[in-house]
């Protein structure tokens, strides 16, 4: 009996794993008698813990090491380690900076900010509305809030930190309806058979900084955001085991400590005449934080007038999008900025503004960092909600 | 273990050099090369991939110049990116440079330059 139950369930498993599931678009719209119904929502904006994530290339060979047993797993860990610990450093470094200026609690109260413009500034009449705008911290209350729009926010800069991504997500839920699928299948996923009422996303990628020249003054600089870096790790800036007198002309010098040795092999470079992404990051956070962190505040506040006003826009859109498609430009602004509206694939219905006249490409690495006050401060809401028997979600 | 990964780097460096990299469309056989979409007015939304970021303008400009022939031609890109391909427990890699703007034919003024943020 026991082995027939064992049969069952691996042709299960195996049907399971061959059964792909029709892919549709992540979106979903709300009908016209949804929006209607909906009328004055209430708005909670899901307060970041992260801030400003920053995003760097991460080496792992964990796959290739474990055909190799223990001893290849551990060697293929210290490997990683070893390659890691630069770039790895140099993004932690960099979100610690942009969290000088852009502390969590000031990018929610900057979204919130939008939201609330946008409350006053809307015009009777029927449609969907914002009724109150509310914060929620997730790790404190993890459950939906229910019939009310709920927008999350995640921030990232890139591995260059020539350009920031801005990525929200607005979902509806509410346990008096059901949400009922726009969407054709052969058979319903099982995803699409529950959740919330509304769902999509809206993307805004900053302006972007182009690279620098390396000149002499861009070299000292680097060499400047160097040795800033070293003193922020160690707590003051690594000097030469042999900079004092040599007892003797005839004693050998003394083994330099690893710190100074990686100070000087990453000034080496910073003299050399390339410039790597790292060395890029380090010039160009500077430059995102110049003025106060004027650049830096502009972007985010454009980021966030962009997601209130298409989140509203699209709540009012019953528009299903299709896998096939088009996009379509529905928004020109200064300097060649578009919004578009993505047509086709899993983003299809998704809204993207995009800079205009790009002269680099820029990349997202699959790791990031968070800065230690925003780590530090995810910790104690998470002791807080262990306190008070808060169960995550 | 060493002599797998080199083989592994090295293999994948023969697929990369198979693939053409001649200026041409893209297709199922071809991931390298240009695409085009005409809109509804008459404007284009032009792709671009190529493993070389200069290469990759220099092939946008190009296409352009061939889509708009002497009428010239305005564009905008708006996306430029080097995608990071991922596969756990194998170091991510960046992929080749992906290009993508709007190409309106008859209109040579340029479109505004790069601007950083500001």
């Amino acid at each position: 009996m026991k082995t027939r139950i064992c049969y069952v369930a691996a042709a299960a498993a195996l049907l399971g794993a061959c059964a792909s599931v029709e892919p549709h678009p992540s979106k979903r719209p709300l009908t016209q008698a949804e929006i209607s119904q909906l009328s004055d929502t209430n708005f909670a904006l899901v307060e970041n813990n992260e801030g400003i994530a920053t995003s760097w290339l991460m080496a792992d060979s964990s796959a290739s090491g474990a055909q190799y047993g223990l001893i290849g797993a551990l060697v293929s860990a210290s490997m990683d380690a070893m390659m890691n610990a630069g770039p790895g450093g140099r993004a932690q470094q960099a979100a610690d900076d942009l969290a000088t200026v852009a502390l969590t609690d000031k990018l929610n109260k900057s979204l919130q900010s939008q939201f609330d413009a946008m409350k006053i500034s809307q015009q009777p009449g029927g449609g969907v509305r914002i009724a109150e705008v509310s914060t929620v911290q997730k790790i404190l209350s993890p459950s939906t809030v229910n019939d009310a729009v709920e927008v999350t926010i995640s921030y990232t800069l890139s591995e260059d930190a020539t350009a920031i991504n801005v990525v929200a997500t607005a979902t509806y839920n509410n346990s008096g309806m059901k949400y009922a699928t726009p969407y054709k299948f052969k058979s319903v996923p099982k995803d699409e058979l529950s959740g919330p009422i509304y769902r999509n996303s809206f993307v805004y990628e900053s302006n972007r900084f182009s690279l620098p020249t390396l000149t002499p003054e861009v070299k000292q600089q680097l060499v400047d955001a160097i040795q800033k870096k070293w003193v922020a790790k160690t707590g003051s800036l690594p000097v030469s085991a042999n900079a004092g007198p040599r007892k003797s002309r005839f004693s050998t010098p003394v083994k330099e400590s690893k710190d100074f040795e990686d100070m000087t092999k990453e000034i080496k470079a910073a003299n050399d005449n390339t410039l790597s992404k790292e060395e890029a990051s380090a010039l160009l956070t500077g430059e995102w934080l110049k003025s106060g962190g004027a650049p830096l505040l502009h972007e985010l506040e454009a980021a966030d007038a962009f997601i209130a006003k298409y989140i509203i826009a699209d709540l009012n859109n019953p528009a299903v999008p299709s896998l096939e498609g088009s996009d379509q430009v529905v928004e020109q602004l200064e300097g060649g900025r578009t919004v578009r509206l993505v047509g086709a694939g899993f983003g299809a219905g998704s809204y993207v503004s995009s800079p205009g006249g790009l002269k680099a490409v820029t990349t997202f690495g699959n790791a990031v960092q968070i800065a230690d006050v925003h780590r530090k401060r995810i910790q104690e809401l998470q002791d807080t909600a262990k306190k008070q028997g808060v169960k995550a979600k | 273990m060493i002599a797998r990964l080199g083989a592994a780097v090295l293999l994948a460096g023969v697929l990369t050099a198979c693939a053409s990299t001649e200026y041409g469309p893209m297709g199922p056989d071809r991931p390298f090369g240009y695409k085009e979409a005409r809109q509804a007015d008459g404007s284009y939304v032009l792709l671009i991939q190529h493993p070389d970021e200069k290469t990759a303008y220099a092939f946008f400009d190009r296409r352009a110049g061939e889509l708009c022939g002497s009428k010239g031609f305005k564009k905008n890109i708006f996306r430029a990116i080097r995608p990071t391909i991922v596969v756990p427990g194998y170091s991510a890699t960046t992929g080749a440079p992906i290009l993508e703007g709007y190409l309106t034919c008859g209109d040579a003024e340029p479109v505004a330059t790069d601007k950083a943020a500001s």
